[in-house]
């Protein structure tokens, strides 16, 4: 039975009327908020903009952001390839492996990561084991980012893992058979092929780690803070509903435009690299 | 499905729905109230000490939230929808927005002269008393630290130490007291003065941001130096941790109870306010949660080990400075920003 097409737009209304009232409504108020407290005008941005916390802050998160992005890559790549490679039965297995931190509730993996990372405490034992004494990871850069790939690395995984299922396995044998060797098979064809898979995860991976709280709350010293902690604070502490309204605006909107840059700086890229216009869209 | 039998079982979920609805006002007759607080152990001890005792004699109902927030106030206030009757917050709070968003209290049955200066506002009675105590890791130190300048002191006491992450947490005090200033002296904060003497032990200095962490680092010791409210101190030591408590100059504060402005059941927020500003509930939570009661005339049965942190002790009032409550309501704003432009960079 097919449904006509004006039909169909009735079938989405109640998912439209759901995000609309729960979703655009609330955020649509706090920035409004942020516009007109206390009085219609810009100077909640100017405020804003005129505190270096605002701009430090922001760019921290974006460079946090980033460096999750490339450990979910370096890291959750092979694994991907992996999945694709081995057998029905070892799969499963990783595909169980990846969706079990994924299940376990995130405030339990977060405070696991602090017995493991505090001072004296495994993590610090082992690094000492290796030459590197006193080494507390806790509070650090690196403590939060290990914290924050843990929890979006199955997200990576499963994103490129559906993305590289549909490359045709046998485009690597036919370059080989032209010549090829494994690695130059794989490097001009298959890489290539997975790339937009990848620009998908890491863009999922990106925007989510741009909203991290509890993480880096926990997990870092009140130097990694990230904007959600700023944003918080100010909700919580300050009762600035305005400012937290203007906050997440030029979060929204720098999300965007970074985006928007980065999709246009990757476009000649996918083009260098051989993929045709279709496939760059993907 | 026939006809009837889909109208009977429409019906039925109907009325299931229906009576969901209804609301539940218990044994209790017209009086209700809901109050909110911290939650966990602390506010079960409220209402076992408070709550509880108050609704049996007025016959009122009380239904608990939690925890408290400034900003769902702020909100509730703004859209004129009061959900909260009675709350637990600090200090400040009450002094700043008195009359905007919370209500003067009737002061006709409650006696302020039993409480200690400075903790009885016109819109909020003090119902504990807590200090922020520096604590020491005994297993770091051989040799105690005595004073807060030790606490700055890196060379003969190295180690890690620990602040409230906000800036009316007790760090700027607790800095300007170490660089020199006196008690007498140390409202209005010099906060750039303060700001610079943290930034001297920067490289040690760790912070928490719940209590439960405060805790949590001393029964770990992971750290060696740390500013923590006294009810914490008590759990950790009840817990085997290895730290004692340097009294000197402690920060005194209280926790309060306010009723929120444009609350719907302000005859029992009114009511319940007079009972807990009583000494017979102060002295029933002060034996059950690690705080001290603000009433003079409280007399808890305490144990050996609550004894020690029990903040309205002479020996320890004596060492102690009363946080200016005037003083936080009115900068508190402009402070958490510095703080926050501070603790970031």
């Amino acid at each position: 039975m097919t449904i006509p097409a004006r039909w169909a737009v009735l079938l989405l209304l109640p998912a439209l009327a759901m995000t609309g009232a729960f979703f655009l409504v609330p955020i649509g108020d706090i920035i409004v908020r942020s516009f007109t407290e206390p009085v219609v005008g810009l100077q909640v941005y100017e405020r804003l903009f005129a505190d270096p916390t605002t701009w430090r802050v922001l760019g921290r998160t974006f460079a946090t952001g980033a460096l999750t992005v490339l450990l979910c890559i370096a890291l959750g790549y092979p694994y991907a390839y992996l999945m694709t490679l081995v057998g029905p039965t070892m799969r499963t297995i990783l595909i169980v492996l990846v969706l079990v931190p994924f299940w376990t509730s995130l405030m339990a993996r977060t405070f696991a990561w602090i017995s493991l990372l505090q001072r004296d405490g495994p993590v610090s034992a082992l690094l000492a084991a290796f030459g590197l004494p006193g080494v507390t990871l806790l509070g650090t850069l690196p403590g939060v980012l290990i914290g924050m790939v843990q929890i979006l690395l199955p997200y990576f995984v499963l994103t490129v893992y559906a993305g590289i299922l549909g490359i045709d396995r046998r485009l690597i044998t036919a370059a080989m058979s032209l010549g090829a060797n494994r690695f130059r098979a794989f490097l001009q064809v298959y890489l290539p092929l997975s790339v937009p898979a990848v620009i998908a995860a890491s863009a999922l991976v990106f925007i989510l780690a741009l909203g991290f709280y509890i993480t880096p709350q926990l997990l870092g010293s009140p130097q990694e803070s990230l904007i959600a902690q700023v944003i918080g604070v100010r909700v919580e502490r300050l009762v600035d509903f305005a400012g937290a309204g203007g906050l997440s605006a030029i979060l929204l909107v720098s999300t965007a435009l970074l985006l928007g840059i980065v999709g246009l700086v990757f476009r000649p890229i996918l083009r260098a690299l051989g993929l045709s216009r279709a496939e760059v869209r993907a | 499905m026939r006809t009837t039998t889909r109208l009977g079982a429409l019906a039925a979920a109907g009325a299931l729905v229906l009576s969901g609805c209804a609301a539940d006002n218990g044994a209790g007759g017209d009086l209700t109230l809901v109050f909110t607080s911290y939650g966990s152990a602390y506010q079960q001890a409220q209402n076992d000490a408070m709550t509880t005792p108050w609704a049996e004699s007025v016959g009122a109902t009380v239904i608990n939230d939690e925890p408290t927030s400034y900003a769902r106030i702020q909100q509730m206030v703004d859209a004129g929808q009061i959900e909260w009757d009675v709350v637990d917050t600090e200090p400040f709070f009450p002094v700043a927005n008195c009359g905007t968003l919370v209500e003067e209290l009737d002061f006709t049955n409650i006696d302020t002269s039993k409480f200690p200066e400075g903790t009885v506002s016109p819109c909020s009675i003090p119902i504990l008393q807590y200090s922020t105590v520096m604590m020491y890791n005994t297993d770091t130190y051989d040799v105690a630290p005595t004073s807060y300048e030790d606490f700055f002191d890196l060379e003969n006491f190295p180690g890690v130490r620990s602040v409230p992450n906000w800036g009316a947490g007790g760090a700027l005090e607790l800095a300007l007291l170490a660089d020199g200033v006196a008690p007498e002296s140390l409202y209005p904060l010099d906060v750039d003065r303060a700001f610079a003497k943290l930034d001297t032990i920067r490289d040690s200095l760790v912070f928490w941001n719940t209590s439960s962490e405060s805790q949590q680092a001393m029964e770990d010791g992971t750290v060696d130096l740390t500013f923590v409210w006294s009810g914490r101190a008590y759990e950790a030591e009840n817990n085997g941790a290895a730290f004692e408590p340097m009294w000197e100059n402690n920060l005194i504060a209280w926790a309060t109870l306010s009723i929120i402005k444009g609350s719907p059941n302000l005859e029992a927020a009114q009511s319940f306010i007079e009972y807990a500003a009583t000494a017979e509930p102060q002295a029933r939570f002060a034996e059950l949660q690690p705080y001290s009661p603000a009433h003079a005339d409280a007399q808890p049965e305490l144990s050996e080990l609550q004894q020690k942190y029990n903040v309205a002790d002479t020996a320890i009032q004596s060492q102690a400075i009363v946080t200016d409550v005037q003083f936080w309501a009115d900068n508190s704003a402009e402070i958490e920003e510095l703080w926050a432009a501070w603790s970031t960079s």
